[in-house]
């Protein structure tokens, strides 16, 4: 079996300066899409049809080679590669009567999926329904990838996409130390406002780069309501945003005059980077590419 | 005068008056009377310009009521209806006060003794007797200076005391040459001093 | 009076407690609160003066915008019961937003969209009083129209994939984590212009209490009364609604409260309306965000804790203020 490497160089830079003003050449990055890690096309193992409804797994069944046994996906799929395969749910719900018109061999769920009854009628029908347990760190990936080649029948597949992986998540190493960045979730208008803590899934990007989430450091809950004072306090130098939220408050100028994010370094430098909403937490095939160019994007707006 | 040609008025589909006629002689104290629920309000509401008729006509002094503005109607007539309802609780002086002029407002002291409010002007109109309330309402509109007065069940809640001082007041109003109708649900013998009785159950 | 003057002690009280107290322990706070044009770079006046400032502003801003709307709700429809989000005046004036945002015309936070979510209040607001004919359907009505006007945002929300739009949603959540200080200056004029209208109208609102057919009486139009007082209505509710969203209960409570402190003379009640919803108000944001530091908690929920007691207590001992 061969394989190959389709990564790297193809995408230069998808890293893309949106203004470039602010002190100390710092300036908004945005990260809109990443280059996956592939094997090359393998032949069906056991199940021929396979619905992925658990996140991020249609796109490692790609990676793995099997693109040819899905036959459906969950709508936060979103990568290029996987267009052809019909969107097997009703927005972020399953409905039986669609996976079934489907036929799949196998159903792959995770614990955000639902609802439950659904899920059920599915079982009755016959359909084996394999739990995927879910990402929110990178060492997670590779347990995650083993567990869908183990549904599927493609252990081997699996052991080497795992290996391609962790080679290609060396690329980026520990180059930020003590770069100080807050992940905040941010829905505009007025109400909602969380800083990322321990297990919000940047904590651990961050960290893999050697920099400091800020809020994973003071909160062990994945997302805390905080008040702009606290926001404050954690000081951050860098903010990481979800590129739908920074639209949601008015861009970049509406995010760096909001309470609380004004007054930090990072507001008054607009040192802020904007990840795809559907990229930054997919912890997935793509994440290699996401941490290299994120690690790039620290570089640009930290201007250390 | 006033003068009413085969007046109908209809609430929704119903015809509540039917080809109804009266003449009503300025000056003089006129009582429609009949059972109850016979039409009497509907009526006092058509004359008052509160509901729009359908055929027929009112006229005032020769003029078309329906042509007549909010305002002159104002200047015209003072009303007092049979429903009340507060909900806030001002004081009886200060409803008897509400939206009145300087000039009527001159008159208020004189109007609430002789109708017994002045004992309670200070107390919440929520917390009065249906008798206390009558009063009030009578209060507003004969404190008001207009050529016609119109009262709805005027002595409904009234003892027979309070009834003579409030006949009197009427006297008193048409002594002034004003036009007064009652709207009431009262036998004849009763209504000696009224100088026309027009029973609404007979039309 | 004097409850009056004693509820301007406790408003300014609260708001020095509200420039003391905060998430983080400020050095010499005292010394920059009452400094307030010296050394502000620093962070620490920063975090008086701009962040606790502001949402002080806004809080007593907003409470007062609405507890004026209230008693006009209240006074306009002779309904004790009357309150914006019952009247179809804050769905109006999301619908409104919604309208505005989707046709490009405005952007969500100008003074444009106020504009539009005012225009959609009145409407709503409109088309339910005309709907209702007692003091009962009047509610019924309201709540139902609100709730095919929220529904209809909802589904629209859904339809488009317009991040902008999709901010709407988040207003039944009202917050003042996200106030900034150029809010203050769409909020505070059309609160003076509001205030002012609201105790032009008052007398007139006194008069309407005794029924329309007595308005009409004498020679006043109670629609052209119960219109004027929608309009000023829909003003400041669609102001406080597109700026931090929907507070409910507190246009309820504030009018009940006034009226037991000053009695039902609504230039009365307008004022002190108006002050006891920044007051409510007031309290409730300081109390979210630092009774439990770090934290920011719901407003809404904060409001109703306090404002749902003193409501109930005042009606208890108020037996006869409105039946």
């Amino acid at each position: 079996m061969r394989f190959s490497v389709k990564a790297t160089a193809l995408i230069a830079a998808s890293l893309l300066a949106l203004t470039g003003c602010g002190v100390n050449g710092a300036s908004v990055a945005a990260i809109t899409k990443a280059q996956s890690i592939t094997l090359d096309e393998q032949q069906p193992a056991s199940p021929q049809r396979v619905v992925a409804l658990a996140n991020g797994s249609a796109e490692i069944i790609a990676s793995l080679g099997y693109l040819n046994i899905l036959v459906g996906r969950d709508i936060a799929s979103t990568s290029n590669e996987l267009k052809g395969v019909p969107i097997a749910t009703a927005g972020h719900q399953v409905v039986a009567e669609k996976i079934l018109e489907l036929n799949p061999d196998v159903l792959l769920i995770d614990n955000t999926t639902g609802p439950a009854t659904a899920i059920d009628v599915i079982k009755r029908a016959g359909i084996k329904v394999a739990m995927i347990d879910e990402a929110w760190t990178l060492t997670d990936i590779a347990k995650k990838i083993v567990a869908i080649g183990e549904v599927i029948g493609a252990q081997p597949a699996a052991v080497q996409l795992v290996q391609k992986l962790n080679s290609a998540l060396q690329d980026s190493g520990k180059d930020h130390p003590g770069v100080r960045i807050a992940f905040l979730y941010l829905r505009g208008g007025s109400a909602i406002y969380l800083l990322g803590g321990q297990g919000s899934g940047a904590d651990s990007l961050i960290e893999h780069l050697g920099a400091i989430d800020v809020g994973a450091q003071k909160f062990k809950q994945p997302f805390s309501p905080i008040t702009s004072e606290a926001l404050i306090a954690v000081d951050p130098e860098i903010i990481m945003v979800m590129s739908k939220g920074l639209e949601s408050v008015g861009g970049i100028d509406g995010l760096v005059s909001l309470p609380g994010i004004s007054q930090t370094p990072a507001g008054k430098n607009r040192a802020v980077i904007a990840v795809d909403d559907s990229l930054l937490l997919s912890f997935g095939p793509r994440t290699p590419d996401l941490l290299r160019q994120l690690s790039g994007a620290i570089g640009q707006v930290s201007g250390r | 005068m006033i003068s009413i040609t085969n007046l109908s008025v209809a609430r929704g589909k119903r015809t509540i008056v039917d080809n109804f006629s009266a003449t009503i002689a300025s000056g003089s104290i006129t009582a429609i009377t009949g059972p109850n629920g016979c039409g009497k309000s509907t009526l006092s509401q058509a004359i008052s310009g509160d509901l729009k008729y359908q055929s027929g006509e009112i006229t005032i002094g020769g003029r078309e009521l329906q042509t007549i503005t909010l305002e002159e109607q104002a200047e015209l007539r003072s009303v007092v209806e049979q429903n009340r309802n507060y909900w806030l609780s001002f004081t009886a002086r200060e409803v008897i006060s509400m939206g009145q002029s300087e000039a009527d407002l001159a008159r208020i002291d004189g109007v609430m003794q002789r109708l017994q409010i002045t004992e309670y002007a200070d107390q919440s109109v929520t917390t009065l007797s249906g008798g206390q309330a009558q009063r009030v309402e009578l209060a507003r509109a004969l404190i008001r200076d207009t050529p016609i007065y119109i009262f709805d069940e005027p002595l409904s809640a009234q003892d027979s005391q309070s009834k003579a001082r409030i006949i009197e007041e009427f006297q008193a109003l048409q002594r002034a040459g004003k036009t007064i109708i009652v709207i009431a649900h009262i036998d004849r013998q009763a209504l000696t001093w009224c100088d026309q009785i027009i029973d609404f159950t007979q039309n | 009076m004097r409850k009056t003057f004693i509820a301007l002690a406790l408003l300014f009280i609260a708001s020095l407690a509200g420039l003391a107290f905060g998430t983080s322990d400020v050095a010499n706070v005292w010394q920059i609160i009452f400094n307030p044009f010296t050394d502000t770079t620093s962070i620490s006046h920063q975090i008086v003066w701009e962040l606790r400032g502001t949402r002080i502003a806004a809080a007593i801003l907003v409470g007062a915008s609405l507890g004026i709307a209230g008693t006009l709700a209240q006074g306009s429809t002779n309904n004790p019961l009357a309150e914006p989000t019952i009247l179809g005046t804050s769905a109006g004036a999301a619908l409104g937003v919604l309208l505005g945002v989707l046709s490009n015309l405005v952007e969500i936070g100008s003074v444009g969209a106020v504009l539009f979510a005012a225009c959609g209040a009145l409407l709503v607001t409109t088309l339910v009083f005309s709907l209702a004919h007692s003091a009962l359907s009047l509610i019924t009505v309201g709540i139902g129209v609100s709730a095919i006007v929220s529904a209809l945002v909802g589904l629209t929300l859904t339809a488009v994939n317009r991040p902008d739009a999709r901010s709407i949603s988040f207003w039944t959540l009202g917050s003042f984590a996200l106030v900034t200080p150029s809010d203050l200056l769409i909020l505070a004029p059309i609160l003076l212009v509001g205030a002012f209208a609201a105790w032009k109208l008052a007398p007139r609102l006194d008069l309407l209490s005794l029924g329309d057919a007595a308005v009409r009486h004498i020679g006043q139009r109670p629609h052209r009364i119960r219109f004027q007082s929608f309009i000023v209505l829909s003003l400041l509710v669609a102001t406080s609604v597109s700026l931090v969203g929907t507070i409910s209960f507190l246009a309820l409570a504030a009018p009940h409260i006034a009226r037991y402190l000053t009695g039902p003379k609504n230039s009365l009640v307008v004022a002190n309306s108006a002050l006891i919803g920044a007051l409510i108000l007031l309290v409730a944001d300081i109390a979210s965000r630092s009774v439990v530091p770090p934290y920011e908690l719901p407003i809404g929920l904060l409001t109703s804790l306090i404002g749902a007691p003193i409501l109930i207590a005042t009606l208890k001992r108020g037996k006869d203020v409105w039946r």
